[in-house]
């Protein structure tokens, strides 16, 4: 932990706030979104500088990458819809509101410089109990180990967030008013216009997206990595992949794409029932084969979240696949 | 053994529900569902029969601070059995619902989402560190979200998308207040910090996000904006999970951490008692005026968490006095309040959901006539109104009973007036719909559609509960005695 | 040391330079294709000087070939998205002629 403040932090900030600000009020929908790309993005930086490189690997990835793709998808489906225009409030409000924020930001900072004097008794229990946990690196073992509980509930979201998509997208269809009446029936699935430049560079990036995905995985064990940040990684690869395409080679409510979304929750809903049967508590590892678990457990993960990421951008593009 | 048995299950057997039902074809989907329910319903049953005194369960072997524990006592098992209860009536009503014909696509969208709202409820009423508390509400929230844009209706998707914002920033609130919260006490388990010192201005910091934060999610007024809309247009199974479960969870967390961890708020609290009197008086009102009686129904609940919220000046005030027997009672009215209103609202949107089937439109004119077409419907709704406006034999008037007399026995006279003119204001939009329902039917209503027998029997079993909690009280008020902040035999 | 050091500062110092020219010539040229050439040009110039500073200031060989690498990848998606932009500009200049 770094004890002084750089200038280097400084312009961090500043460009931070910068961004965060040209996001808020830019002059229109995709300007802002790209300042929100580019503020993810040195976000990834400031969590570089705080330590917490797992934090900033999966802010890259998915707080500036993906997220970025999905508010675009987004804005170009809001420039065609006819009417929409910005909402307007009130100055009275807006000052309100502003006023409220200001105070809690005050508020907020003050706590901050507060509560920098106390110790915690979770670091040295941790450094205790790494040597059982399965993993040499802190952050996995506390996401895989000890707090395995809260990673399963957070694959559950995605879950649930992934299975919300495509309910949406099945219900609501939000092809464009020419509707979907233009698609022959045999087209093929998947339509790789081979000369384009996206193609070329999904051509290039993706046997490298899925090799340094797996490798991250594996490092995850005893470096910042592990399963959030390879299944970012390889369903960017997949993303790149659908960008490339034009259409998507998902079947979304195939008996595959389910089992495969749900294979990282199920996994953890084994792990934990097959603890139970071998007489501990929920998703207790025995020593030994901690290190085995929590490397099924996180590949289990990688695939579901890779796939969930491609299943939501599949669902945010108005030409989607037919379900 | 059987304990932990049946304590495992409540947690796991929903989760895997969510996983089957998303898994299995079309013809296995209704026997699985109904197994998981009953298999839950019974470790519930389990649970509450075998509750002595409160007891912990570390989940994956590390203790808190280091790990996650599960705290299991009379609040958390009471909270366990409600949403046993409801969902297991919506989950019969739901089966009636979606075999009707028209909305096969639906039904396999709508039991992944139901088991996981089911599982992470029964989560969060059980773990005891407040990170984990944030992951199962964000769990509970998406599923609400993904619930509610079942309806197939713009409108919905306008509501689910108003609902996700709010739900949204409160969590983020909340998740901030823990952050700074860990970093004042050093642990993420509130059994663990309490009791905080009332001095300490970085925990009165963390307190008010965390409060803020689940105020906006629990929608009191006036961060209720989102409520009516939501609750209005989701299907009528949807609606009632929302509003008897949903909206408990904030509550749950507050109650836990206001009266358990932050032992020492003589005057905030009345800040929220406040609030809590405005949504009955306001929610009341615009309940009375509304024109489709789900609005009426969803405004409803506005007006009754704002009872919830009386909770806090009372048990804050309890917790000063010597009489033991007085503050137990405190503690039991607040949580059979929340109990009862949670099985009165279900059974209110049940029953709406069993005229517009009937009828095809919730509008209330066309009710009448309704206690000829839908008797059923028709009692079960009166059963609810008698609960909620704390007429006896109801649960709901043995917990106004006891929140009233904790009133005035603290010279909380305010609060107690507000109690009593919420009663009569519930009344009006009760006895507004009896009116229409018992009209005699004019000759030009439409033919009405046939509704499904186990629809019907689902409100019917709800309807029972009601009047079952008006005289079965001494039973659940044993299981709240296990772990209760007021211990009356002897505390150390 | 201290030559390496004066090397690998001064290439990093003109790579800033690139990237400053390249910035301003992204608020100063007038239309996209201008702006894509000056980008593009400078910025690819600019990464490889910077990665060629960090390259004689890494410690090891994998770290060196990882900076190569990074810098290689940057040229890619560079290239194709440049491409990508000035094609969308030149058919939605071309439609706006034909209206």
């Amino acid at each position: 932990m770094r004890d002084r403040i750089e200038i280097y932090d400084v312009l961090l900030v500043v460009t931070l706030i910068g961004a965060a600000w040209r996001a808020l009020f830019g002059k229109d929908a995709f300007s802002a979104t790209v300042f929100f790309i580019v503020y993810g993005l040195l976000m990834a930086m400031a969590w570089v500088q705080l330590d917490a490189i797992d934090v900033a690997l999966a802010e890259a990835c998915v707080g500036a990458g993906l997220t970025g793709a999905l508010l675009i998808g987004a804005v170009r489906q809001f420039e065609r819809a006819p009417g929409a225009r910005a909402l307007r409030r009130t100055m009275g409000l807006r000052a309100s509101i502003g006023a409220l924020s200001l105070l809690a930001l005050a508020g907020l900072t003050a706590s901050l410089f507060e509560i920098e004097n106390r110790r915690s008794p979770v670091p040295p229990l941790v450094e205790r109990s790494l040597g059982d946990s399965g993993s040499a690196h802190p952050v996995t073992a506390m996401l895989l180990n000890f707090r395995a509980f809260d990673t399963w509930l957070e694959i559950g979201v995605l879950l649930i967030a992934s299975l919300a998509a495509i309910s949406i997208h099945r219900l609501y269809d939000p092809s464009p008013i020419e509707g979907r009446a233009s698609t022959a029936p045999t087209r093929p699935r998947l339509q790789i216009q081979s000369q384009t430049q996206p193609w070329i560079m999904a051509r290039t990036l993706l046997p490298l997206l899925i090799l340094v995905g797996g490798a991250m995985l594996w490092f995850g064990s005893h470096a910042p990595g592990g399963a959030f940040q390879s299944g970012a990684l390889i369903g960017a690869a997949g993303i790149l992949l659908q960008i490339a395409g034009g259409r998507s080679a998902l079947r979304l409510s195939s008996l595959r794409t389910r089992s495969l979304l749900s294979l990282g929750f199920s996994s953890f809903w084994l792990m934990a029932a097959g603890a139970l049967l071998a007489g501990g508590r929920i998703l207790e590892y025995p020593p030994a084969s901690a290190g085995a678990a929590i490397l099924a457990l996180e590949a289990a993960a990688t695939l579901s979240i890779a796939l969930t990421l491609n299943v939501m951008y599949a669902c945010s593009r108005p030409w989607g696949p037919e379900p | 053994m059987t304990r932990d048995l049946a304590l495992t299950s409540v947690l796991l057997v929903p989760f895997l529900g969510v996983i089957g039902t998303l898994l299995l074809p079309e013809r296995l989907r209704r026997p699985f569902s109904f197994l998981v329910t009953t298999l839950v319903l019974a470790a519930v049953g389990a649970l509450a029969v075998s509750l002595r005194d409160a007891f912990r369960y570390e989940i994956s072997g590390w203790g808190a601070p280091l790990g996650i524990d599960l705290h299991v006592d009379g609040l958390a098992v009471a909270m366990l059995l409600l949403t046993g209860t409801v969902a297991g009536a919506v989950s019969a009503y739901a089966d009636g619902h979606y075999r009707d014909g028209s909305s096969q696509k639906p039904a396999a969208g709508f039991w992944p989402l139901f088991f996981g709202l089911w599982g992470s409820l029964n989560a969060l009423f059980l773990v005891s560190d407040l990170f984990t508390m944030y992951v199962c509400l964000e769990l509970m929230t998406f599923s609400s979200v993904a619930l509610i844009t079942l309806a197939k209706d713009a409108q919905a998707l306008r509501a689910a998308l108003t609902y996700l914002m709010t739900a949204l920033t409160g969590s983020l609130a909340y998740l901030l207040g823990v952050a700074i919260l860990y970093g004042e006490m050093g642990t993420l388990d509130w059994t663990l910090m309490s009791p905080v010192p009332g001095d300490d201005p970085v925990a009165w910091m963390a307190l008010s996000l965390m409060t803020a934060g689940l105020i906006m999610k629990g929608a009191l007024y006036p961060l209720h904006f989102w409520l009516p809309g939501a609750h209005a247009i989701a299907p009528a199974p949807v609606s009632a999970l929302l509003s008897a479960l949903v909206v408990k969870a904030p509550f749950f967390i507050l109650l836990r951490l206001w009266v358990q961890v932050w032992t020492d708020a003589p005057y905030a609290s009345h800040v929220l008692g406040a609030l809590g009197a405005g949504a009955i008086i306001w929610g009341s009102f615009q309940a009375i005026i509304q024109e489709r009686v789900k609005l009426m129904v969803a405004y409803s609940t506005v007006a009754q968490l704002g009872y919830l919220f009386l909770a806090f000046p009372i048990l804050e005030t309890a917790a000063r006095t010597a009489d033991q027997a007085a503050r137990q009672d405190a503690w039991e009215g607040v949580i059979y309040f929340a109990l009862s209103h949670g099985v009165a609202k279900a059974s209110m949107f049940l029953v709406t959901g069993l005229v517009v089937q009937a009828t095809k439109t919730d509008d209330l004119r066309s009710l009448r006539g309704a206690a000829a077409h839908v008797p059923a419907a028709v009692l079960v709704w009166g059963l609810a109104g008698i609960s909620l406006i704390g007429l006896p034999p109801s649960g709901g008037f043995i917990a106004k009973w006891q929140l009233l007399t904790s009133a005035i026995r603290f010279g909380l006279w305010p609060y107690a007036a507000v109690i009593l003119f919420g009663g009569l204001l519930a009344s009006g939009y009760v006895f507004r719909v009896l009116w229409y329902a018992f009209l005699a039917p004019d000759g030009s209503s439409a033919p009405k559609a046939r509704v499904p027998a186990v629809m019907v029997l689902a409100a019917l079993f709800l309807g029972t509960v009601i009047v079952l909690m008006g005289i079965r009280t001494a039973d659940v008020f044993a299981v709240l005695k296990a772990g209760s902040p007021f211990p009356t035999v002897g505390a150390p | 040391m201290s030559g390496m050091d004066a090397v690998s500062s001064s290439a990093l110092i003109l790579g800033g330079f690139f990237f400053l020219a390249g910035t301003v010539g992204l608020l100063r040229f007038r239309d996209v294709h201008s702006r894509l050439h000056a980008l593009s040009k400078t910025d690819n110039l600019g990464l490889g000087l910077i990665s060629a500073g960090l390259i004689l200031r890494a410690g090891s060989f994998p770290a060196g070939a990882k900076i190569l690498i990074i810098w290689l990848l940057a040229l890619l998606a560079s290239a194709v998205t440049c491409y990508v932009i000035a094609e969308w500009e030149t058919n939605h200049e071309r439609q706006d002629r034909n209206l």
